[in-house]
């Protein structure tokens, strides 16, 4: 023992480099260079520096008067250990190396981190707008005003109405019309009501109070009252700006999602993110518009018992294999809620809608029938 | 490991091939594809991995596997082991116009840094690693990338790289100075870092690039005169339709003629 194993350039040792055994005596550090020679040089004119292919391999090297020498320990933890032995100068320099390798090593370790948050931090981005997006979603929504709202919903709405399926009059209209502005009395938002020339059963709200119909619904219901829930709660998706945060959504999706893809059209992108969004989001917005929509129905004077047994039909309908949007809640959950919350709220003195709906709705059949043929 | 002790023979001037006279019994480990003919007797086998029965298990092999994949090699190498009772030859050709080294690991003290792609063949035993630069700088300025290929072993391996190439020994703190992608192979106890050009003239015009790579002894460094990717741009430049001009020599209107030929 009392040496380290190293590798040995220099002047008359192969060009290659040569294993040999290094050790201190006294003041020197001596080399055996195998065959009876030796090198011998001060240590204290040994200065320690760190090279190799990835800066990580100490180097021991000095100038004799033949030429330079360097010598690479084979395990620098062995040389560190008989470093108690050396001269004190030499001790000084093999504790520099230690502070400037573990320096090296940190910087290192520092710049790649960096450089790996740099290249994650689009992905990271995306993942905190997904677990944040609605709290996102809902900031940007409250910096709109109310005015911005409605035009974004008239530049929405212009294209639809374009399509020319709107029902301009009959007594349906006037119907849906009258029904929608006794519920909506003192809102701040300006409300039209539209009735759409279409067979589904659905309804839906354009941000800023553009209110749709379908014709579909229409004739489903057997009441005007089943009519008004379903108001009620399309209004709540308008006083909850839940459509504006639709948007918001989706367009906040498409820029970010352009922005780590690289993908600037991003449009199926965006579209799939909000879909996305809509499946995690949707049904607790559903769920909040039945039951602000209930309070809606109790403050018009309304019977909610036009509500609720329109989402029994909708359930019935569910049962009978008629898929709605997965984004609803199952209509059966939703009317348990909503017999809950009726059930919290106590019934109400409520004013009979003054409509023959059985009369309004032959009449719709005949406008409907007229214009699909 | 013992290493299997082979005769060899390069034949060509600038597009090579070794041939590998195997005693029976010995084998050889080459990249997929590399082989150029084979004499009757010795048996092809590919393996997973490098072949050199170094890592054990399958975790071993797959961590080998997969650094394969990072230097640009396949997944598998061939073994080529003589059958026969008599000396059999094989040989390997390099894929593009160049030299082939020889190098003896033994000779190097065990560990040989060199270019990505740059291995042909060995001798059964040497292992085929990768030696991953730190060095951020070096990673993206050297030439080389990260990720280069290391052998370790004590036998015969023979690399490949583009043009000519030059052995250079470098004593103790010798510098050297070199356009990027020129490094074929190196000592591991070679310094190997990178230098900006010093002036932004000559970094913007002096068409040498931003950086330059250094070596610094000790140890040896073989440099290749003509990086593949250069002849390969040159190339690209100029074949017609991709982007160059379609070089129609022959033509009588010569430049007159070829006026017409875009809009």
């Amino acid at each position: 023992m009392g040496g380290f194993a190293a590798t040995c350039f220099g002047p008359g040792v192969a060009p290659e480099g040569q294993r040999v055994r290094a050790r201190f005596d006294g003041d020197m550090l001596i080399l055996e260079l195998g065959q009876g020679r030796e090198a011998r040089v001060f240590a204290a004119d040994v200065r320690l520096s760190a090279g190799g292919f990835d800066g990580r391999q100490m180097l021991l090297s000095w100038s004799s008067g033949a030429g330079d020498w360097s010598v690479l320990p084979a395990d620098p933890a062995a040389l560190e250990r008989l470093a108690g032995s050396a001269p004190a100068t030499f001790r000084a320099e093999v504790e520099r190396w230690r502070c400037s390798a573990r320096t090296a090593r940190r910087g290192l370790r520092r710049t790649w981190l960096v450089l790996g948050v740099l290249l994650a931090s689009p992905l990271l981005l995306a993942l905190l707008f997904f677990w944040q997006s609605e709290r996102f979603a809902g900031w940007v929504t409250d910096g709109i005003p109310v005015a911005m709202e409605r035009q974004l919903g008239e530049l929405a709405f212009a294209q639809f109405r374009a399509g020319g399926r709107l029902l301009e009059e009959g007594t349906a209209v006037a119907a849906v019309r009258e029904i929608g502005q006794r519920l909506t009395a003192g809102s701040v938002y300006d409300y039209r009501w539209h009735v759409l020339a279409d067979p589904a059963v659905n309804a839906f709200a354009v941000p800023g109070g553009h209110v749709v119909v379908h014709a579909g619904l229409l004739l489903e219901a057997d009441s005007a009252e089943e009519v008004a829930g379903v108001l009620a709660h399309e209004v709540q998706h308008v006083e909850r700006r839940h459509s504006l945060r639709g948007m918001v959504h989706a367009l906040g999706w498409q820029a970010l999602l352009g922005l780590a893809l690289g993908d600037l059209s991003g449009s199926v992108w965006g579209g799939m993110a909000y879909e996305l969004g809509r499946l995690r989001f949707g049904r607790e917005q559903e769920s909040a518009a039945d039951r602000e929509g209930l309070k809606l129905l109790r403050k018009a004077q309304i019977d909610p018992r036009g509500m609720l047994s329109f989402f029994e039909k909708l359930a019935a309908r569910e049962e009978a294999g008629i898929a709605l949007l997965s984004t609803h809640p199952l209509s059966t959950e939703r009317l348990a809620t909503l017999q809950q919350a009726l059930r919290e709220q106590g019934s109400w003195v409520s004013r009979p809608l003054p409509y023959d709906w059985t009369a309004i709705k032959s009449e719709l059949a005949v406008t409907l029938e007229q214009r699909w043929r | 490991m013992a290493m299997d002790v082979i005769d060899y023979q390069i034949y060509g001037d600038d597009m090579q091939f070794v041939e590998i006279t195997l005693d029976p019994g010995e084998a050889a480990v080459a990249e997929a594809g590399g082989m150029m003919y084979m004499e009757d007797g010795i048996v092809m086998e590919t393996v997973f991995g490098d072949g050199s029965e170094q890592q054990s298990g399958l975790l071993g092999k797959l961590m080998g596997a997969g650094k394969r994949l990072l230097t640009g090699e396949s997944l598998f190498t061939t073994v080529f082991v003589n059958q026969a009772d008599s000396r059999k030859n094989v040989a390997f050709a390099a894929p593009y116009p160049g030299k082939i080294i020889p190098v003896d690991l033994g000779e190097l003290g065990g560990t040989l840094v060199c270019q990505k792609d740059s291995f042909l063949c060995a001798a059964k035993g040497v292992s085929l690693g990768i030696a991953f630069q730190r060095k951020l700088g070096v990673g993206l300025f050297g030439g080389e990338g990260f990720i280069m290929q290391k052998l370790e072993g004590d036998g015969m391996a023979f690399v490949h790289a583009g043009g000519t190439l030059f052995e250079r020994t470098l004593a103790p703190g010798e510098l050297l100075r070199i356009d990027t992608g020129c490094i074929v192979a190196l000592q591991p106890s070679v310094t190997y870092d990178i230098e900006y050009v010093g002036k932004i003239k000559s970094a913007l015009f002096g068409g040498e690039g931003l950086f330059f790579a250094t070596l610094r002894g000790p140890g040896k460094v073989w440099l290749q005169s003509l990086p593949l990717s250069r002849l390969a741009n040159r190339i690209v430049a100029a074949v017609p339709g991709i982007g160059g001009s379609s070089a129609d020599e022959g033509s009588v209107l010569g430049g007159l003629g070829r006026m017409f030929e875009r809009n």
